[in-house]
C-alpha cells in the first residue's frame, strides 16, 4: 500500500494565453479512490487528458509506479497500466461489445500483431472478454453491434474496455454524466466493486458521486487544486460551497 | 443461413466458370478474366485501407507498376529464376510501400492529395527515367515465369497458376482482416484516440497495414506483368491508382469479393465502350461520378438495402 | 552563372502559373473544405477556350477573359449540382472531381484533338527582353513572373485587408465563426469558387502560350499544383505563393541538373517535408 501509483508534480497546461491547469500536484497511493472535483471549466479534463498523455503538459512533471512519463505517448502510459474511459463514450460503434473488449485485451499484449490467426477462434480471449462485459452488466448484449446499445450501455461498455487492458490505474472523466437515476446507482455500485489491485482516480462534477466512491477528495477551480481531505472535511468546508453554490 | 449457402454456391459456380474459360475460349477472354482477377486483387489491396483501415490511398499504381517494371526488366535481361524475381520485385513494392507510408504522418485529405503526388514519383520516373525503363516506349517481351529448363509456354498454362495466386492472394487478405491485426485496424478507423488509451501505437499499425497493402498491390503489378508480357508508364499511371478504388467502392461493402466484382464491371464496360467509339473515357468518368452520387457504398450495398433489410449495416 | 540566371528565371515564371492554379485551389478548400481536382482539367479546358477566341478575336487579352470566364461558368453548375451532393466526404470529393476531369479532357480531346497546340503570344510579348548583366530572356515569360506577382499582390491585398479577406481566414480558423458573422455566405462561396475557377481557366490561356496545351497536361499541371499546397500547406495563401515559386524553382533546376531523376528532387523533399511537418510549411496540424 506504500507505493505510489501516480504522481503529479507542479503540471501545468496552458492553451494559448489561457491556464487550464495551474501547477496542480497529487499524489496517489496504490489502491487509493481519489476523486477530484469541480465546476465546469475547472480544468480537471485537461488534467486528467496530461495524465494519459493524450495532451502534453507546459510545466511539470507526471510519474506513474515510479516511472517518469511526461513525454510519453497514450500507449506507452497504457502498457505501463494506465486506463482511461472518457467522458463522451469514445467506443467502436461499428463492432460488437465483444469485439469492443477484445480490442482492449489485445491491446497491451503481442497479440495484437498476429496477422494469421483468427481471433473468432480464441476461445479464451473470448470467454475473457464476455466475463468483463458480465461484469459491467452488459452479458447479454456481446454479440450486438455498438450501435444499438444505449447511452447508458455504452458508459458501461466504456468501463469493459478500461478494464480490459487490466489496469493498474484507473481513469474515469465522469462516468456516470447522462445517466438516469437508477444507472447511476448502479454505476456506482459496479464500481465500488472493483478489486483494490486497481487505484481509482475520477473526475466528478456531481458531488454525491464523488462523495459515495471517494476515500479522498480534490477540489479543483479555475485550473487550481483549492483543497483536499476526506469526503467529510469537503462536505463541509464554507469554500467548496461557495465554488458551489452557482451551480447546485 | 439460405443465404450463406447460396453465396458460397455462387461462388463456387463463379470459380467453376474461371477454370473452364482456358478449355472453351480463345487468349482474349482468357486475358480478359485475368486482368478481372489481377485488378480485382489490387482493388482489394487498396480496400484494406480504404475500407478496413479508413485512409484513402491514391497511389497503388505506383507499388503495381514499380513490381511489373521489376519483374519485366529482370525476366528479359538478367536469367535468374523466375521465382527470385517475383521475390525482387516484391520487395520492391515493399519498400516503395515504407518510403510512401511517410503519408500516414497526415490524415484525411491531406493523405489523399499526398499519395496522389507521391504515386506520380513512380509515373514521372516511368517516363523520365528511359535508360531504366525505356521511357513511352516501356518493356516487352517478357516471358512467361521459369524455373530453369522448365518453364509457362502459353497463357492458357499460366492461367491456371496466375488463377490460384489471386486466390490464394484473397483468402490470405480474408484472414488478415479477420485476425486480431485485422480487428485493430477497424478499431483505427473508428477512434484513434481510444486505440492509443488501449494502448496500441497507432502510427505503427498504419504503417503495416500500408506496407501490407503495397505488397499485395505488388503481387498484382508481378501478374500484371506476366499476363501482359509488357509494361509501360500506362501501369502507373493516375488512372490505375483511382481506378483501383473506384473498383473497390463500386464492388463494396468491405467484402473480399466485392472489388472483384468491381473490377468486372469496370473492365467489362470498358472492353465493351472502347470497341465501340471514340472518347469512351467519358463514359469512365461518368461511372465515377455516378457511383459518388447514388453507389457511394456500391452495388453491393444496393443490393443489401433493397429487399427489406432496412439501412442496417 | 548566366544559365543560373536563366532557370531562376525559368522557375519562377513556371512558379507563377502554378500559382494562379495553386491559389484557387487552396482558397476554396481553405473556405469550404471542398478538393476539386478537376483544376487541372480547368487549366486545360480555359487554355483550349482561350486558344479559339484568340484564333477568331486575334485578342490575347480577350482570350484569358474568355478562358476564364467559361471555366468560373461552369464551374458554378459542377459545383452547384456534383460536387455539393458529395457533403464534405473528402474521398468522394477526390472521385467525383476526377470523375469531371475524365468527361471534360475527353470532350476537350474530341473537339481539340490530341495534337500539341501553342496558344499564340501576343505580338507585343513576342521576342527577348535585354536584362541587366545582357541576358536575353523572353519577353512573354518575363511578364508572366510581373503577372504572378501582381495577382499575388492583389490576392495578398483582398486576404489581409478587406472584410471578404477577413471572413475567409475566418473560415480558414473556424467554421462556425463564419456563419456567426452573419455574412451572406453563400454568396461568399460563390464569388471565392468563381475567381478560383477564372484563376484556373486564365491559367491555362497563359500557360497554353509557352507549355502548350496537350491531352495529359490536365494531370502535370494538377500534380505541381497539389504539391505546392502539400507543400505550401493547405487552405494557406502565403504557403501557395512559397510553395509555388520552390516547386518552380526545384522543376526548372531539376530538370536542367538531373534529366532523367527530375522526379525525385521535386517529391523527394516533399517526403521529407512530411515526415518532420505534416501539415505542411504553413498548413495548420490537422
Amino acid at each position: 500500500m506504500s507505493e505510489t501509483a501516480l504522481e503529479v508534480a507542479e503540471v501545468s497546461r496552458r492553451f494559448g494565453g489561457l491556464t487550464a491547469v495551474d501547477a496542480v500536484s497529487l499524489k496517489v497511493p496504490s489502491g487509493e479512490r481519489l476523486a477530484v472535483l469541480g465546476p465546469n471549466g475547472a480544468g480537471k479534463t485537461t488534467l486528467f487528458n496530461c495524465i494519459a498523455g493524450a495532451l502534453p503538459v507546459s510545466a511539470g512533471a507526471i510519474h506513474l509506479f515510479g516511472r517518469r512519463v511526461t513525454g510519453l505517448d497514450p500507449a506507452a502510459r497504457a502498457h505501463l497500466g494506465l486506463a482511461r474511459t472518457f467522458q463522451i463514450s469514445d467506443v467502436f460503434t461499428e463492432l460488437t461489445a465483444r469485439e469492443n473488449v477484445l480490442l482492449a485485451l489485445f491491446g497491451c499484449r503481442p497479440t495484437k500483431w498476429r496477422l494469421f490467426s483468427r481471433w473468432a477462434a480464441m476461445t479464451a480471449e473470448i470467454e475473457r472478454a464476455d466475463s468483463l462485459l458480465a461484469d459491467v452488466g452488459l452479458e447479454t448484449r456481446s454479440q450486438d453491434a455498438v450501435e444499438a446499445l444505449s447511452y447508458g450501455e455504452r458508459r458501461q461498455l466504456e468501463l469493459a474496455l478500461a478494464l480490459g487492458t487490466n489496469p493498474k490505474l484507473l481513469l474515469l472523466d465522469e462516468p456516470c454524466a447522462g445517466l438516469a437515476q437508477a444507472e447511476r446507482e448502479r454505476f456506482v455500485a459496479l464500481v465500488k466493486g472493483l478489486p483494490r489491485a486497481i487505484t481509482l482516480l475520477l473526475i466528478e462534477h456531481d458531488m454525491d458521486v464523488a462523495f459515495s466512491l471517494a476515500e479522498r477528495v480534490v477540489v479543483m477551480e479555475r485550473g487550481r487544486k483549492v483543497m483536499a481531505g476526506t469526503p467529510e472535511e469537503v462536505r463541509n468546508s464554507p469554500e467548496v460551497r461557495e465554488i458551489y453554490l452557482g451551480d447546485l | 443461413m439460405t443465404e450463406h449457402l447460396g453465396r458460397r454456391a455462387a461462388l463456387l459456380a463463379v470459380l467453376a466458370v474461371i477454370l473452364l474459360v482456358p478449355l472453351v475460349a480463345n487468349q482474349f477472354w482468357q486475358g480478359l478474366v485475368l486482368q478481372i482477377l489481377i485488378f480485382g486483387l489490387l482493388a482489394l489491396s487498396v480496400d484494406i485501407l480504404m475500407r478496413h483501415t479508413g485512409l484513402f490511398p491514391i497511389c497503388h499504381g505506383a507499388f503495381f507498376a514499380v513490381a511489373a517494371y521489376a519483374v519485366a526488366k529482370l525476366e528479359t535481361q538478367s536469367g535468374l529464376p523466375s521465382p527470385l524475381i517475383v521475390l525482387i520485385a516484391l520487395a520492391v513494392a515493399g519498400f516503395t510501400g515504407a518510403v510512401f507510408a511517410v503519408s500516414v504522418r497526415t490524415s484525411g485529405v491531406y493523405f489523399i492529395l499526398v499519395t496522389l503526388a507521391l504515386g506520380q514519383i513512380v509515373w514521372s520516373l516511368s517516363v523520365q527515367w528511359t535508360s531504366l525503363t525505356g521511357g513511352d516506349n516501356g518493356i516487352a517481351n517478357v516471358p512467361f515465369p521459369s524455373l530453369g529448363a522448365w518453364g509457362f509456354e502459353s497463357l492458357s498454362s499460366f492461367y491456371y497458376l496466375a488463377v490460384a495466386v489471386v486466390l490464394l492472394a484473397a483468402l490470405s487478405i480474408r484472414r488478415i482482416l479477420a485476425s486480431p491485426f485485422g480487428l485493430a485496424l477497424h478499431g483505427l478507423r473508428e477512434s484513434d484516440s481510444r486505440m492509443r488509451a488501449l494502448g496500441y501505437r497507432s502510427p505503427q499499425h498504419r504503417f503495416a497495414a500500408f506496407l501490407l497493402s503495397s505488397l499485395f498491390a505488388g503481387l498484382a503489378g508481378v501478374l500484371y506483368a506476366y499476363t501482359n508480357q509488357f509494361v509501360s508508364p500506362q501501369a502507373a499511371s493516375l488512372l490505375v491508382s483511382v481506378e483501383a478504388a473506384l473498383m473497390a467502392i463500386l464492388g463494396g461493402a468491405g467484402t473480399i469479393i466485392g472489388p472483384f466484382i468491381g473490377a468486372a464491371l469496370i473492365l467489362g464496360l470498358r472492353t465493351i465502350a472502347s470497341g465501340l467509339f471514340e472518347g469512351w473515357l467519358i463514359l469512365m468518368g461518368l461511372l465515377f461520378i455516378a457511383t459518388v452520387l447514388f453507389a457511394p457504398r456500391g452495388i453491393l450495398g444496393l443490393l443489401q438495402r433493397a429487399p427489406g433489410r432496412g439501412g442496417g449495416r | 552563372m548566366t544559365a543560373v540566371i536563366l532557370q531562376t528565371l525559368n522557375g519562377l515564371s513556371l512558379g507563377a502559373l502554378l500559382f494562379l492554379l495553386a491559389s484557387g485551389f487552396t482558397l476554396t478548400f481553405g473556405l469550404a473544405r471542398v478538393v476539386n481536382m478537376a483544376h487541372g482539367v480547368y487549366y486545360l479546358v480555359g487554355g483550349y477556350v482561350g486558344l479559339s477566341v484568340i484564333d477568331l478575336t486575334g485578342s490575347f487579352f480577350l482570350g484569358m477573359l474568355a478562358g476564364g470566364g467559361f471555366i468560373a461558368f461552369i464551374n458554378f453548375f459542377l459545383d452547384r449540382y456534383l460536387i455539393r451532393r458529395t457533403k464534405g466526404d473528402a474521398l468522394m470529393q477526390v472521385l467525383l472531381t476526377i470523375g469531371m476531369v475524365y468527361v471534360l479532357a475527353e470532350v476537350a480531346l474530341l473537339i481539340w484533338g490530341g495534337n500539341p497546340l501553342r496558344v499564340p503570344q501576343p505580338d507585343w510579348l513576342r521576342g527577348p527582353i535585354v536584362l541587366p548583366g545582357d541576358i536575353y530572356y523572353p519577353r512573354y515569360r518575363f511578364f508572366l513572373i510581373v503577372l504572378g506577382f501582381a495577382v499575388a499582390a492583389l490576392l495578398w491585398l483582398i486576404y489581409s485587408r478587406t472584410q471578404i479577406g477577413a471572413v475567409i481566414r475566418a473560415g480558414v480558423d473556424d467554421r462556425t465563426m463564419v456563419s456567426a458573422m452573419g455574412v451572406r455566405i453563400d454568396l461568399l462561396f460563390a464569388a471565392v469558387f468563381a475567381l478560383a475557377a477564372f484563376l484556373a481557366g486564365m491559367s491555362g490561356v497563359l500557360g497554353g502560350a509557352f507549355l502548350t496545351l496537350y491531352p495529359h497536361a490536365e494531370w502535370d499541371v494538377l500534380i505541381l499544383a497539389l504539391v505546392v499546397v502539400i507543400v505550401g500547406g493547405l487552405g494557406s495563401l502565403t504557403g501557395a505563393m512559397v510553395g509555388s515559386l520552390l516547386v518552380g524553382l526545384i522543376d526548372a533546376f531539376g530538370r536542367w541538373l538531373i534529366p532523367e531523376l527530375a522526379a525525385f528532387m521535386m517529391f523527394g523533399p516533399m517526403a521529407i517535408l512530411l515526415l518532420l511537418r505534416p501539415q505542411g510549411l504553413f498548413g495548420r496540424p490537422h
